[in-house]
């Protein structure tokens, strides 16, 4: 590994968390002003013009709060826990390919991906499930009451959908038949009787619904935000948190959000591929295609129950997916 | 893509799980049926028939296997005659729980289906050890066998000795699974093979065999099977977790988990570190004395007789352990290997037929204690008589199964020079003879303490009758039984 | 020294300092998350030994999944009620500490002297190339030569959901006149309401309950999570 290596991760992963960044700053804002249209109302509109300003105006206040902390907390861990959420939640992004390998940028030749692993699928899962600790170990640190409560609905509701997201996730590795994300990119390029793209959603309906409820699920949203029922738990397992600390699960949220959005943009709808252009911009437009969808069902759908939640992800998620994995077998075997 | 894993796998493997296939579909049946179907008397008899058809069928079919040694799934599991012979012992101590279960076990409030399936998942799991011939095997078939025991030992979980000794039992058990496991990556670090046949084969081109690294390998291993089979420094679970079970699963569990353990001790001990006989011997004969001394002191202390058949199964163990110590190499012209299969056979018969007479007592109303068994004589003949005969035979009075069990490990261990431990062995069992007589002369000679009050027992007179029918009639057919368990030298 | 020697020291001293502190730790939670920090690292060790696959698999299924279990329990344990199991004699405390520093100078004299000749295994680097990496390499061991251990291992795992759902259900689920059917409440704590009395039979004599009334809740109990230790 050279310094020239070295350097080129470094501004590559410097871009990344950039781009993340600034896509939760403005994914609130977009979320905001969505739902207040859905709701006949404007949204923020005094920040700036037409209120594009909002996020900063956000982010500076809970940057100059005061950081609260409540007496009884088990420190160390109160400080961790949302740390380890933001970086389970960056690091994911690394495996994902925003463009072609070897291209061209300023002269300097380079790919357009942080790291091509073989086992680039388990690592976004993995980085996933490590995710969890932030959140369970917040409801414990936090000496509360409604952040036990919280936590631990959290973490189940984490370990129950994330059983059906990595097995919907199956079906398409069967077709590519590698772990690598790289891969799974490539297996969709090319076109079926000339115009419709070779993506796996066409291949793969059902997995692709159930990976998008079970992220839904995942990232705590709504119908499935049961670990913020602010009527029952106030703020969940982030009650006894303000300030940057609370900033920083805020932003995990948003930008697992993201990740989930690219993470499908990848392996049902072609990643970067796409007809007339090809590149980040696809998949830059993919993901903002999804994330529309997150916040059009928040604004739309009531909670679930937490019994409907479970019943919901064991006996009817978990069934398809393992039936969608059969299903996929067959096929692959009587088509070749 | 070539493919470097070469490996066909013909209808031809399976042929070497037919029992194992008959034992799961028990498990599966009666645990299926066992849920879907409400509790009933008529369900109780059907999951009992399932049950025992199924270890009858599984018995036979591993008989007719016999004497066409084979080896499958890319040498993981063999069917040769040392996995027929334990197979058998293993069903067979299973068909009999079942007969001193069936009406036990519904009495007492506790879910017969799930029962029937977790004995049969026990079972399986000896079995697969029995027929294993790989380290990775013989580890999930222990596994498979004592987790459905731990359950089992938990079974009165409203009763706090039942969840105290099964806890026990799962926390030091899970300790010695990590050492057994430990010993397993030691050995495979050092042959580079889990195969058996592969390690001893290159065991036997080492020039030094006493190099640290092998001797730890082969210390952890016995240490972690020293545990399952109840040795002494390694029993401490054994009381509490017996005392506590219910009673028929005492009687299980002091027999299938035990002969799985010795399964998994010849194959490893015998048939993989074969080469490392002088290393690994010494400490066999340390563990068998303290084995055959603790038990059978201990057991003289004890006023309660489930807790007595505790002590006196783990002395039980080191008169096996002396068996093993006897081994001096595989081939014709040894008996110790197939003394100790015998062993394991007459102790099943006559070990969970003692068991079985007290859970016919406690069916009956009354305790586990001595003072239970007063004059039990008059108040039961069938019953009093039934337990003497078990007691001899655990004593070792000739001429009953017992007695030839003894008989034969005390000539393999003469054979094999060590005659001061063939001694040993006789004294204990005179010792022994103090406990279990005891139990016999309250019986013939107590006061009758209030007649048993009645209870439906149909179950217990079949199961109870086959014990002792086996127990005399295996005694004086020993020869062939004994051939059976020599085979398998022949075959290696 | 190259990097990888370099790193895999690292890792390796943090996976045993994190396993020695899963031990020391006093709060039951501290430990729990320092056997995810060691198990983590360990994971880093199969990187180094270029097995991908078990790595991720290690983080997803420990760490992911087993672990948090862990905390899961753990978290709703009151560390008070926790002390009392630590009465041991000290006679019993000091030769456990010798015991235990014995075996631990067996293993460490055995590693300084031991010279391992360990035969290579079957499955040298090239071999995993030629497979097409690690990930297909393993799916075809397991699923041809290590077919039966594999399947019985799903047996294993069979039995220990079996376990669970009858040593966790209350009584009146498993052994009650009325059907089973699926009648379980999750919004409840025991997963049922109350046992019936009418269906409790005639006392026998030894295996009989005397743990109290099956299914009744100790009221008097402090609310899940009230009153941690700092």
């Amino acid at each position: 590994m050279t310094a020239g290596d070295i350097v080129e991760y470094v501004v590559k992963s410097a871009i990344i968390i950039v781009f993340l960044l600034t896509a939760f700053a403005y994914m609130t804002l977009y979320e905001r002003k969505l739902v207040g249209r859905v709701q006949v109302r404007h949204g923020p509109n005094r920040v700036g013009p037409g209120g594009l300003l909002q996020p900063v105006a956000d982010g500076v206040k809970l940057l100059f709060k005061q950081a609260i902390t409540p007496r009884g907390v088990d420190f160390p861990l109160y400080i961790l826990a949302p740390a380890i959420s933001v970086v389970a939640a960056l690091v994911t992004f690394a495996v994902i390919p925003v463009g072609p390998g070897g291209v061209n940028l300023f002269g300097y030749r380079t790919d357009l991906w942080l790291a091509d692993l073989d086992v680039g699928v388990l690592f976004v899962l993995a980085m996933s499930s490590l995710g969890v600790y932030g959140i369970v170990l917040a409801g414990y640190a936090s000496n509360s009451k409604y952040s036990l409560l919280g936590g631990l609905r959290a973490s189940a509701q984490l370990i129950s959908y994330e059983l059906s997201l990595g097995l919907s996730l199956v079906g398409v590795l069967m077709l590519t038949g590698s772990l690598s994300l790289n891969d799974i990119v490539n297996g969709q390029g090319g076109t079926w009787l000339g115009f419709i793209p070779r993506w796996y959603i066409l291949v793969q309906p059902l997995a692709f619904i159930i990976y998008a409820i079970s992220g839904v699920a995942e990232t705590n949203r709504a119908p499935f935000d049961l670990v913020e029922a602010e009527q029952e738990l106030v703020g969940g397992y982030h009650t006894e948190y303000t300030g940057l600390r609370f900033a920083l699960f805020f932003m995990a949220e948003y930008i697992n959000m993201v990740t989930i959005s690219a993470l499908a943009a990848t392996l049902f709808l072609g990643g970067w591929r796409g007809p007339f252009f090809g590149g980040p911009w696809w998949l830059l437009l993919k993901i903002a295609l999804l994330l529309t969808g997150y916040v059009l069902l928040r604004a739309t759908l009531p909670r679930l129950r937490y019994d409907q939640l479970m019943h919901f992800g064991w006996r009817v998620l978990l069934p398809l997916s393992l039936l969608n994995i059969v299903i996929t077998a067959i096929g692959i075997v009587l088509l070749g | 893509m070539d493919n470097p894993v070469a490996v066909a796998l013909t209808l031809e493997d399976f042929k070497i799980l037919i029992p194992h296939a008959i034992v799961l579909a028990v498990a599966l049946l009666t645990l299926g049926y066992g849920a879907i179907a409400a509790p009933s008397p008529g369900r109780n008899a059907a999951l009992t028939v399932i049950s025992v058809f199924g270890y009858l069928g599984a018995i036979v079919a591993a008989l007719l296997l016999t004497g066409q040694p084979r080896t499958a799934f890319s040498g993981m599991g063999a069917l040769d005659d040392m996995a027929v012979f334990l197979i058998v012992v293993i069903a067979a101590s299973a068909l009999l729980t079942v007969f001193i279960s069936a009406q036990t076990i519904p009495a007492w409030d506790m879910p017969l289906g799930e029962y029937y399936s977790l004995l049969a998942f026990s079972t399986l799991g000896g079995m697969l050890v029995a027929s294993a011939v790989d380290l990775v095997m013989i580890f999930v078939g222990i596994e498979l066998s004592s987790l459905s025991v731990f359950v089992l030992a938990a079974f009165a979980k409203r009763r706090r000795e039942s969840i105290e000794g099964a806890l026990k039992y799962f926390l030091l058990s899970s300790f010695a699974t990590a050492i057994l496991i430990y010993g397993m990556a030691w050995t495979y670090g050092v042959t580079g093979a889990t195969n058996l046949n592969d390690i001893s084969l290159r065991l036997a081109t080492y020039q030094d065999r006493t190099a640290p690294t092998l001797l730890l390998a082969a210390l952890l291993l016995i240490v972690g099977l020293g545990f399952k089979a109840a040795a002494v420094p390694f029993h401490m679970w054994t009381p509490d977790a017996y005392q506590g079970a219910p009673t028929p699963v005492t009687a299980f569990m002091s027999v299938a988990p035990k002969v799985t353990a010795f399964a998994a001790i010849l194959r490893v001990l015998v048939q993989g570190l074969g080469p490392l006989r002088e290393q690994w011997v010494p400490l066999v004969i340390v563990l068998s004395v303290l084995t055959m001394a603790l038990g059978n002191l201990v057991a003289i202390a004890q006023r309660d007789v489930k807790r007595m058949l505790a002590y006196s199964s783990i002395a039980h163990t080191g008169y096996m352990l002396v068996g093993l110590a006897a081994f001096r190499q595989i081939g014709g012209g040894d008996e110790s290997i197939p003394s100790v299969l015998f062993y394991n056979f007459a102790y099943a018969f006559m070990n969970i037929g003692a068991f079985g007479v007290l859970a016919w007592l406690q069916l009956h109303g009354k305790g586990t204690t001595i003072d239970d068994f007063n004059g039990l004589a008059v108040t039961a003949w069938p019953q009093a008589a039934a337990m003497a005969f078990f007691l001899f035979s655990l004593t070792g009075v000739p001429p009953l199964l017992g007695f030839y069990a003894k008989y034969f490990i005390i000539l393999a261990a003469i054979e094999a020079g060590y005659t001061w431990l063939a001694v040993v062995v006789v004294l204990l069992s005179a010792v022994s003879a103090y406990y279990y007589l005891r139990v016999v002369a309250a019986m013939y000679f107590g006061d009758p303490a209030g007649a048993p009050t009645p209870a439906r027992t149909r179950f217990f007179g079949v199961g109870l009758g086959a014990m002792v029918l086996s127990v005399a009639l295996f005694g004086i057919l020993s020869g062939p039984v004994l051939d059976l368990a020599r085979q398998w030298y022949l075959a290696l | 020294m190259d990097w990888a020697t370099i790193i895999f020291y690292l890792l390796a001293a943090v996976a045993v300092l994190t396993a020695a502190g899963v031990v020391f730790a006093r709060n039951p939670v501290h430990s729990a998350f320092a056997l995810v920090i060691s198990f983590l690292n360990v994971a880093g060790i199969y990187v180094l030994l270029g097995a991908e696959f078990l790595a991720a698999v290690q983080v997803i299924v420990y760490t992911g999944a087993i672990l948090v279990l862990f905390l899961f329990v753990i978290m709703l344990v009151r560390p008070e009620d926790l002390r009392e199991l630590n009465t041991a004699p000290r006679v019993q405390t000091a030769l456990a500490w010798l015991l235990g520093l014995a075996l631990f100078a067996e293993l460490g004299l055995v590693i300084a002297t031991g010279v391992l000749t360990g035969a290579r295994g079957p499955y040298p680097p090239e071999e995993v190339a030629a497979a097409g990496g690690n990930t297909q390499l393993i799916g075809r061991i397991l699923y041809s030569e290590f077919l039966l251990p594999f399947e019985v291992a799903s047996l294993v795992l069979l039995v220990a959901v079996v376990a669970a759902v009858i040593l966790g259900l209350p009584d009146r689920f498993l052994t009650g006149e009325r059907a089973r059917g699926l009648s379980l409440s999750l919004g409840h704590p025991t997963g049922a309401d109350r046992v019936l009395e009418a269906e409790r039979r005639g006392v026998p004599a030894v295996d009989a309950p005397d743990l109290g009334e099956p299914g009744t809740i100790d009221t008097g109990r402090a609310p899940v999570g009230a009153g941690r230790g700092r």
